[in-house]
Parts: C-alpha cells; sequence; structure tokens
C-alpha cells in the first residue's frame, strides 16, 4: 500500500512540467533559478529526530548524512521542479543498551536510504528560493543485537517498513551555481510498521539537514 | 595544618581503596557447556497453580526457574557480601532435560513448563530486541538451531511451546518426572484431590500482590491441613560429571508446599495458599 502511494505522488509530481504554460505577466515571472534544465549535485548534514523511539529504545536524536544526484526541470521564470536520488544514511544511528535474564544486551539501528524526492521550487526574490514537495525512500535496515558483546542478531527486523514517505519543505538561497539549504522533512507513513506482534510502534522521522548543493554550467543561465 | 590535612586525605583515600564499595553484583553466573545434565543444576524451581474456566476446575505445575546456589563472595572489614550463582547456558542446552507427564505418558522439554522469561540457550534464535522487549507481546514458543547430543551440536531448528502447564489427570493426581538425556531422573508424585473436590469460585480468596511494580490482585485457594498428599521424591542420579554436583539435595523445590514434605511425603501439617487463574467469567 506505501509503495502505491508513493507511487502515485511522484507520477503525479514529475508530471508537472506537462501542465507548464505561459506565466508571463505573472507573479511567477520573476527572477529565476532555473532557465534551462540542469543538473547538480549535493550533500547534507543535520539531525534526525526519530520522535516514538525514545518509549522504545530511551533515545531519539540521531545523525545522519545525505548525498543526492538533482535535476531541475525549469517551468516558469519563478517555478521549476527539482528531482534528488541520492541516499540518506543514519550514520549515529539509534541503540539501547538493557539487561536481559541479567545480561547486557545491545541493540543498535543503522538506516541507510535510497531517496527520491520531487519538490516543486518557487523563487521568491532575486536569490532565495523554497521547495515543497514529497519524498520516497527505500530503507535498509542494519539491526544488531548482542549479548555480552557476543552478536545474536544481525539484520533486517521483520518489523522495519520497507517504503518511507516525507514531506519535504526547504528553504534556502541560490547565486550561480552554488546553493544553501535547510531541508526539513517529516515521515508519516512510520518508520516501523505496526503488526500484530509488535503493536504501538509509532516512530516517525523528523528530519533537519543543512545541504549545500552545486549545479552545472550555471553561468550561462 | 596543611600537612595534617593531606595525611587525613591520604588516610581517608586508603581506606576507600581498602573498603568494598558500591555494589556487589546481585549473582554469579555458572555457565554450563554442552549437553546439560540434571546434575549439572543445583536444582529445579516448580510452582503450583490452579485454574477455573467456568465449571472448569484444574491444578497443576509450571516451571519457574533454576535452584539457585548460594555462594560465598568477597569478605572485609567483617562484612562478607554473599552472591546468588545461577546457571547460564550460553555455550549449552537444557534441550535434553525432559519432563514425562506419567499420567499420560507425554514428554515435553523442561523449557515448555517456563512462564516468564526465557534464558538464553545456545543456538536459541530469540534475545529480544528493545523493539520486542518494549512493545512486543508476549513470546508464546522459542526456537532454538539445534541441540547437544553428547557433545556434539546437532543443527536442527526447533519450535518449542513455551509457558505450558503441567496439569494433574481428572482426580487430581500429579505424577511426572524429569529425567535427562544422560539416564538421570527424577520423580514426583502428588495428590491434588481433595484440593479440587474442597475450592471452587466461591471458596476463592484475593489479595494484593506486585509484580514489575505494579499492583494486581491475585487469586487463591487455602489449602486446609491434609488436603495435599504428596509421595516421597524418588531421585535416581547415576552419572556425575563434576564432583559439585554429588550432592544429596532436595534438587525439586515446589512453591508453596514446604522441602520437608517433598522429601519424605506424607501430608501438608500446615495450610497454605495456591494461587488461581480465572478464565472467562
Amino acid at each position: 500500500m506505501g509503495i502505491r502511494i508513493a507511487a502515485i505522488f511522484l507520477a503525479l509530481l514529475l508530471s508537472v512540467p506537462a501542465f507548464s504554460k505561459d506565466f508571463s505577466g505573472t507573479f511567477f515571472d520573476g527572477d529565476h533559478a532555473f532557465r534551462k534544465f540542469s543538473m547538480g549535485a549535493m550533500i547534507g548534514l543535520g539531525p534526525s529526530l526519530l520522535n516514538g523511539a525514545e518509549d522504545i529504545y530511551g533515545e531519539k536524536q540521531t545523525v545522519a548524512v545525505s548525498l543526492n544526484f538533482r535535476m531541475a526541470f525549469p517551468i516558469s521564470k519563478r517555478l521549476a521542479v527539482v528531482t534528488d536520488l541520492g541516499f540518506d544514511y543514519l550514520s549515529q544511528g539509534i541503540g539501547s543498551k538493557y539487561s536481559y535474564l541479567h545480561r547486557t544486551v545491545r541493540d543498535t539501528i543503522k538506516v541507510s536510504s535510497i531517496e527520491v524526492t520531487a519538490s516543486l521550487n518557487i523563487s521568491f526574490a532575486e536569490h532565495f528560493f523554497i521547495r515543497l514537495g514529497p519524498s520516497v525512500r527505500f530503507p535498509d535496515f542494519d539491526e544488531t543485537v548482542s549479548v555480552d558483546e557476543v552478536v545474536v542478531f544481525n539484520g533486517d527486523p521483520e518489523y522495519a517498513r520497507s517504503v518511507w514517505l516525507d514531506a519535504v519543505a526547504a528553504l534556502g538561497a541560490k547565486s550561480g551555481s552554488a546553493e544553501f539549504a535547510l531541508r526539513g522533512s517529516y515521515e508519516f507513513l512510520g518508520f516501523y510498521k505496526e503488526t500484530p506482534k509488535y503493536r504501538n510502534a509509532n516512530i516517525h522521522e523528523v528530519r533537519l539537514r543543512f545541504c549545500f548543493s552545486y549545479w552545472f554550467g550555471q553561468r550561462s543561465n | 595544618m596543611k600537612k595534617f590535612a593531606l595525611i587525613t586525605a591520604l588516610a581517608i583515600a586508603l581506606v576507600a581503596c581498602t573498603t568494598p564499595v558500591g555494589t556487589q553484583p546481585p549473582f554469579v553466573f555458572s555457565e554450563k557447556e554442552g549437553e546439560v545434565m540434571l546434575t549439572d543444576l543445583v536444582g529445579l524451581d516448580f510452582s503450583l497453580v490452579c485454574s477455573i474456566d467456568g465449571a472448569e476446575k484444574k491444578c497443576g505445575l509450571v516451571f519457574k526457574n533454576f535452584h539457585e546456589q548460594y555462594e560465598s563472595g568477597y569478605c572485609g572489614y567483617n562484612v562478607c557480601s554473599w552472591g546468588r550463582e545461577v546457571p547460564g547456558f550460553l555455550n549449552a542446552s537444557i534441550l535434553s532435560i525432559q519432563v514425562k507427564d506419567e499420567n499420560t505418558g507425554e514428554v515435553k522439554p523442561l523449557i515448555s513448563y517456563f512462564q516468564e522469561e526465557i534464558t538464553y540457550l545456545k543456538g536459541d534464535s530469540y534475545v529480544p530486541s528493545a523493539m520486542a522487549l518494549n512493545t512486543g507481546a508476549p513470546i508464546t514458543e522459542i526456537t532454538l538451531n539445534g541441540f547437544y547430543h553428547g557433545n556434539e551440536w546437532i543443527k536442527r531448528d526447533t519450535t518449542i511451546a513455551i509457558c505450558d502447564t503441567l496439569f494433574a489427570d481428572k482426580n487430581g493426581k500429579l505424577d511426572f518426572s524429569v529425567l535427562d538425556g544422560w539416564g538421570n531422573k527424577i520423580r514426583l508424585t502428588m495428590d491434588l484431590g481433595a484440593v479440587l473436590k474442597r475450592n471452587d469460585a466461591s471458596t476463592l480468596d484475593s489479595r494484593q500482590a506486585y509484580k514489575n511494580h505494579s499492583a494486581y490482585l491475585e487469586f487463591y485457594w487455602s489449602v486446609d491441613t491434609g488436603l495435599l498428599t504428596v509421595d516421597a521424591i524418588k531421585k535416581e542420579f547415576s552419572q556425575y560429571r563434576s564432583e559439585l554436583t554429588k550432592r544429596d539435595g532436595q534438587f525439586l523445590f515446589v512453591s508453596p508446599i514446604q522441602d520437608e514434605l517433598i522429601r519424605n511425603g506424607g501430608f501438608n501439617k500446615n495450610t497454605f495458599s495456591i494461587p488461581v487463574v480465572i478464565y472467562g467469567n
């Protein structure tokens, strides 16, 4: 079900350029961010808050890094669709240390995910823009459970969801090839799916990334 | 004055180093190896339980835990801390320890009758993740990826339903043996017929009990003098693997029955109470 919703969102957003029309004389006919199809690369770093995880793991904050390949499709002078393909990695992960039958158990979870984002880029001043759109992630969990330093489980937990859906909003400035943005997102499908065995596993990720992008071939813009 | 302060500080530091400070671990693990025999253990703790489901009344036994062995720990400054020694199965399996219901002939692993926590066993796939521990439903089965036969580890997935109860027959006779793969055996027989005959839903009593820091209402039956008959325990231990286990202890403990009654047989000379679980309305 999650995959279908994500696919529909993605298709709708990618179809936006097809509806482009002449925006001359309107708000969208002002300064521009992208005059032609552009490609770029982005690196982001920032905290992730796994809301709800504190009840299970005792902590909820972690640090993540993201790398993206980007494409921008101009629609009008102020509007563009920006798509990102990359990965997001909860490098620090979240973990828990507890005692089970008097033995020390460590449970750590690291997640790397392939991420596809399609967002609508609206330039509202000479260099400033906002970007809104959905993002679909295909996460790969790496959970390690060890008892007294002996690893007893390593792999994908059965309660991990295979697709995440995020609502992404970014605020930034672009000048020439360089772009700085503050990107926030909310993952609303649920980090873990609720199964009959695991109830109330209601974890949602709130991400904040400080991003730097480089757009190729912008001088001729 | 400075010298005095320095000497005092040094003296305090010295005393601090030599006095056992901090808390002694409340237990010590005695790790078993290979296929575990009954004689590797100090004893087994069982509990009597009864249940009412409508008009149906049943009584039986559940396995509570491995009996703890008390060992002297560290002594200093006239204070000795005593460590509880509990068996660990990180490098061993206890699958060959079986319980045989002598009434029916049915044989099940001892861990089938475990009620709450499962000791980490060699080859056990169940060590709870934080998620399973905090949001998971209570486990009702465990899967082992093998078991020992002698010193050989045989890889074979084996799933065991746990939290089982060893029920007495319809006359209230409870007759069971605990066996191991090496021929050691211990048998206990008791008659709960009079307890079942005398009690029903109307004789239930209740009291406040605590578990995991939360209070709940525990129902129980009071068992009057002479209602429970126990045959003296029969122990046939022939193979011993270490000197540690060559003891004449009681080995089987059944709460709340007095140890003396288990050892020598007879009927109960004191009143005691058996917890009762109520199903349905």
